[in-house]
């Protein structure tokens, strides 16, 4: 299945600022979205650039990575410009709304 | 026993209709397909059509019944219908096969509806009747107990992912219970579920035998307990969840 705007776009951008090949960078963002609980179908650009702050740089380092901070970055920037419009709305975002809070 | 399950009846009814009713309005201002797809599930089938169709056999004359069954038939397919399709729409809303499987479910229901409704026209004889219409019924629960299942599956795997959420601050503690609440529903309805389908291949009524009449509403009893606290918590509830919340993460600290 597609990833999501978000995902995509961060998987290019890892792949143009690693060594990464396409399905590596793919990997690397799929297991630190794992561990955060989201997917790759549904992630927005909001949480995927918390999972950069957060977990990614422990996965960059893992795979030899050490300026993981410049890649970071990258990948924020990359996130800035993306579109999300259409997306689908999250199973979240419709249960936050269907409780009332 | 008759009484005990008339008054859950009672309570799942009302508790589905306020959940329903409030969905709906909810909907109209917000204009999301998934609290309308909810409310009407909880309207249609269990707050009017389920309570009509086990009450039909207790109306004073034949034609009073038979627009009852059709009635109450018709608003469970439709209402179950409407629970399929926000499944695979809230859940699966980019998979190719999600709004097809909950079709496929619909056609089951309403082809088990069907099979229903002609068996009351065919004879006035109650044992015949519920011998004629058992294939439908157990068509109808198997569609059911596949949503149910989906319902469970989805709701707990969402909880599982919103909890390791909420340890980034990407997810409040709330709408994370919701989800353990919402597999939970799956759940208990996938118990009376059985229970119902049991009892219809041992050849009891659904609507008048006490074991299947009690499990179903019991089973809808709790699960009207967990839609109140998964669509109209209540503050204390909610502060609760908020707190208990608050309380694990400072013993993980």
């Amino acid at each position: 299945m597609a990833g999501s705007v978000a995902f995509e776009a961060a998987c290019a951008e890892l792949e143009r600022s690693t060594s990464m090949d396409r399905w590596a960078a793919r990997g690397t963002l799929q297991l630190s979205l794992m561990d955060a609980g989201l997917e790759t179908a549904s992630v927005s650009a909001t949480q995927l650039g918390v999972v950069i702050d957060r977990l990614l740089p422990r996965q960059l380092q893992s795979h030899g990575i050490t300026d993981a901070t410049t890649v970071c970055t990258r990948l924020h920037t990359a996130l800035a410009t993306v579109d999300e419009r259409g997306a689908a709305e999250s199973a979240d975002a419709v249960f936050s709304r269907l409780g009332g809070s | 026993m008759a009484e005990l399950s008339l008054a859950c009846l009672a309570l799942y009814t009302l508790s589905s209709l306020v959940v329903g009713t409030r969905l709906i309005l909810r909907s109209r201002s917000s204009r999301g397909l998934p609290e309308l797809l909810m409310g009407l599930t909880y309207v249609a089938a269990s707050g009017i059509g389920y309570p009509l169709s086990v009450t039909a056999a207790f109306l004073p004359g034949r034609a009073a019944m038979l627009g009852a069954v059709v009635v109450g038939e018709v608003l469970i397919v439709f209402g179950c219908s409407c629970f399929l399709l926000f499944n695979a729409k809230v859940f699966r809303p980019n998979a190719a096969w999600s709004v097809p499987a909950a079709g496929l479910g619909a056609i089951i229901l309403a082809a088990g509806g069907g099979v229903v409704i002609i068996a009351n026209f065919s004879t006035p004889d109650a044992a015949l009747v519920a011998e004629r219409a058992r294939s439908g019924t157990a068509a109808m629960l198997l569609a059911l107990g596949g949503g149910h299942a989906w319902t469970a599956i989805e709701g707990l795997r969402h909880y599982r992912m919103m909890r390791r959420r909420l340890v980034l601050g990407l997810a409040e503690p709330v709408v994370t219970n919701r989800f353990l609440l919402w597999g939970l529903t799956g759940v208990v309805s996938m118990v009376w579920n059985s229970v119902a389908s049991s009892a219809l291949l041992a050849g009891a009524s659904l609507v008048s035998h006490p074991v299947p009449v009690l499990a179903i509403s019991l089973g809808g009893l709790v699960s009207a307990v967990l839609l109140v606290l998964i669509f109209m918590p209540p503050t204390w509830y909610a502060r609760w969840v908020a707190r208990e919340r608050g309380t694990r993460a400072l013993a993980t600290a």
